[in-house]
């Protein structure tokens, strides 16, 4: 868990009010409502189809709402899209990157359209190559980079422009221990200085240690919510870590079926 | 096993074109009339085959007969190639890791090269069912026509396999298609240009070879059955088996991976810096990926290639008379080759300018730059290609000394401004309202779909009527001056257009964002359409 408490004074990084999303009849998002606090390192958690992927595309602007409100850092979406992008630091599920573009180029792209100056855009990339360990191959092609080389580019590419919030699909998915530690570093000095974090993750144990609060969805609504003294209070007795209460309130009933053939 | 493998694959494929299929709409209605139409021509010439062939007299069928499958021969072979279409194959890296043998996987792909020239084997059925009906040569004899199938089906499968592992030796690959697709033109070359006058009694010694599969085939078809005749065609079809299986295999060793992309060296990074001296970012930096990536991309650098040098190859010959540069094409060289290479460029550069970026084109929503910046970069590089390409031609041009002169200059010039500026604001609606992925490794597949081919055909016409009025404002005025007044108000008109489309275009971009995401994230089936 974070070392530093959420601060309370500011507007709260993302409120989620009443939202539904339907994609062709399917009720993807269902009601949804999540408050989360500026400098927390919040854990946004469900099965597979969830809504968690679709919450976090509502949240980056790239899927609207079909009824409810979505507020990030005060401003409300999809109004004010434009300047809340500018406050965002984003890893998407499928990483968005230009496979004919080297890291290097691909960093310096990324920051110059946050607004960045060519000079510090540069400066920046390649102190970002240093750090995720890609100065090495600074000259290969995004398109011939392993699936962890393209999370790490992609990481870079979300903390370039110093964001006030980050929302993370997977981040640490491909990634190897000694990269997955330094993102997860990387992103709890981020919170230590007043930045958020909304982060999806199927690896429970890495969201009990890195996260001040979680929320645990499904079908698209919110099953629990709160620190993970809170969860493990709402949670059945005898559910002492996060899977025990995830697998409690979604995945319970999967054990009980049985295939007669496997 | 391996019947129920090839029936899933072919299930597997007939569920992805069933879904991909519009359901209803004008277009695609349009579209199968086009194709129809096509089509009917080749019905056509199979009828008259069907027909003329029991009529005609044996000693013309001796000697014409191997003509003509030498002729189907080489349009079989070389036309795919000429028009970027190989018809339709497997994709092997997405089926190489289930359990089938190789061999099965050898026999689909064989038989999926008839859609590389459905045309050949309409018109081979029509010869087929004109030798039917000879009494002097017999029906059965007629059958050893199919011999001929096989020996092209393998012998095209060969080339596009060979073709195709050619290209994933870097740099080399784009010069190699430019100069296939070249050869593509030689006969229509040697003819025009009076050489041909040489070559037609070559053609028709080539023909009559009695070692050539041509001849062997209409040898038997005919009833002059001899073992010789039977084993030339064996010969030829096992040898065209052997290249093709051989290539084939090759495939499975062939690393499916990200090709091996040469980086870029420090100097050219830094020439690519230029659009930050021009512009400002976030639309320099735009500009600038646009032109890194592009340049990258070998689907790009060939389609260009063939845009900048291709379009006059192919012209020359038509500008020529017997060997004498007179007729409209030869003083008009430059707007039509100009014109050419634009239609060419248009489905990579214009009127699918997101489809390249493909679900990566997530990233100009989420970043704070507006969607109207991100179409205007992309317009600004397609334009300097465009200026590029023109340039390119004209040089060409003065090169092969072409009649060039100040007016077909300007001429040249103005139509392709005329004709850029429009295809411009059309390919700005139809890249944000008919978005498609396009795969920039694939140098020979046709990736528009149904209705974006239906839409360069909209825009061929178009374009036609844009620059005919100002042609017809010269006949009628007999003036360069009214032909270049027209091209100058088009060119007026266009860029009121362009202002209003590109608008329009952003407005639906915004509006059907997720629609666009969607279609451009679209991956695709187990055999691949081309």
């Amino acid at each position: 868990m974070s070392a530093a408490e959420p601060v309370t004074t500011l507007p709260p990084a993302i409120e989620i009010h009443d939202v539904h999303k339907i994609y062709n009849g399917f009720q993807a998002v269902d009601g949804l409502s999540v408050t989360v606090p500026q400098g927390c390192f919040f854990g946004f958690l469900g099965p597979n189809g969830a809504g968690k992927t679709t919450t976090i595309r509502m949240l980056m602007g790239l899927a609207q709402p079909n009824s409810g409100s979505l507020r990030v850092l005060g401003k409300p979406l999809p109004q004010e899209s434009l300047a809340i992008r500018k406050e965002l630091g984003v890893v998407p599920d499928d990483s968005l990157l230009f496979d004919y573009l080297t890291g290097g180029e691909y960093l310096e792209f990324v920051a110059r359209l946050y607004g960045l100056p060519r000079p510090l855009a540069r400066e920046r990339a390649n102190e970002l190559l240093d750090l995720f360990q890609l100065a090495e191959d600074n000259r290969k092609l995004i398109g011939g980079y392993s699936k962890g080389m393209r999370k790490r580019v992609a990481m870079g590419a979300a903390l370039i422009h110093r964001p006030r919030l980050f929302l993370m699909d997977e981040p640490f998915e491909g990634v190897d221990a000694v990269g997955a530690r330094l993102m997860k570093d990387i992103l709890q000095e981020q919170v230590r200085h007043g930045a958020t974090v909304f982060l999806t993750s199927h690896v429970l144990e890495v969201v009990e240690r890195l996260c001040d609060r979680v929320a645990i969805i499904n079908r698209g609504k919110v099953l629990v919510e709160g620190t993970m003294a809170e969860l493990r209070r709402q949670a059945s007795e005898g559910a002492s870590t996060l899977e025990d209460i995830f697998v409690d309130l979604v995945g319970a009933e999967r054990y009980s079926e049985k295939l007669d053939w496997l | 096993m391996i019947w129920r493998q090839l029936v899933a694959i072919s299930w597997a494929q007939l569920r992805t074109v069933r879904n991909h299929l519009p359901r209803t709409s004008a277009g695609s209605v349009l579209i199968w009339l086009f194709t129809a139409l096509f089509y009917a021509v080749f019905v056509a010439g199979a009828v008259a085959l069907a027909v003329g062939i029991p009529r005609a007299p044996f000693a013309e069928l001796q000697k014409w007969l191997p003509v003509g499958l030498l002729a189907m021969f080489l349009y079989w072979q070389i036309v795919p190639l000429f028009t970027l279409s190989t018809g339709w194959s497997l994709q092997i890296n997405k089926l190489q890791i289930y359990p089938i043998p190789h061999g099965s996987l050898f026999g689909i792909e064989v038989l999926l090269r008839l859609t590389s020239a459905p045309d050949m084997l309409i018109v081979l059925a029509g010869a087929f069912a004109g030798l039917v009906q000879r009494a002097d040569t017999g029906w059965a004899w007629a059958f050893l026509l199919l011999f001929y199938i096989p020996f092209n089906l393998l012998l095209s499968l060969g080339i596009r396999d060979l073709i195709l592992h050619s290209f994933e030796r870097n740099r080399f690959r784009e010069l190699f298609a430019i100069l296939l697709i070249s050869i593509g033109v030689l006969p229509q070359f040697l003819l025009r240009t009076g050489l041909g006058k040489r070559s037609v009694p070559q053609f028709l010694r080539l023909s009559q070879s009695s070692i050539a599969p041509w001849h062997a085939v209409a040898s038997l078809t005919l009833g002059s059955f001899s073992v010789l005749q039977l084993g030339v065609i064996a010969f030829w079809t096992a040898l065209a088996y052997v290249f093709a299986r051989m290539q084939f295999q090759k495939s499975f060793t062939a690393d499916a991976s990200f090709q091996s992309v040469a980086p870029p060296a420090r100097l050219k990074t830094r020439r690519r810096d230029w659009p930050a001296l021009v512009f400002q970012d976030p639309l320099a930096a735009l500009v600038q990926k646009e032109f890194q990536s592009l340049l990258r991309m070998p689907r790009f650098r060939v389609v260009f290639g063939m845009a900048c040098v291709f379009s006059v190859v192919i012209f020359i010959p038509l500008s020529m008379r017997h060997g004498s540069r007179v007729g409209f094409l030869s003083q008009n060289f430059l707007p039509v080759v100009n014109l050419y290479g634009l239609l060419l460029l248009s489905d990579v550069l214009l009127l699918n300018s997101f489809g390249f970026d493909g679900r990566t084109a997530q990233i100009y929503f989420v970043t704070p730059v507006p969607l109207k910046t991100v179409v205007r970069a992309k317009n600004i590089a397609a334009a300097i290609f465009i200026a590029a390409q023109t340039l390119a031609v004209l040089v060409l041009a003065l090169l092969i000394r072409q009649s060039v002169t100040p007016v077909s200059i300007a001429g040249g010039i103005g139509a392709s401004a005329v004709v850029g500026v429009f295809l411009l604001g059309v390919g700005n609606l139809t890249s944000v309202s008919l978005p498609r992925p396009l795969d920039p490794a694939q140098t020979f597949k046709k990736q528009a779909g149904g209705k974006m081919q239906l839409w360069l055909m909209l825009c061929t016409i178009g374009i036609f009527i844009l620059v005919g009025f100002a042609f017809l404002a010269r006949w009628a005025f007999q003036s360069d001056i009214a032909l270049l007044s027209v091209l100058l108000l088009e060119f007026i008109i266009g860029v009121i257009f362009y202002f209003i489309a590109t608008d329009s275009a952003v407005e639906h971009g915004l509006r059907d964002s997720e629609k666009m995401i969607g279609a451009l994230s679209k991956s695709g089936s187990p055999i691949g359409l081309g």
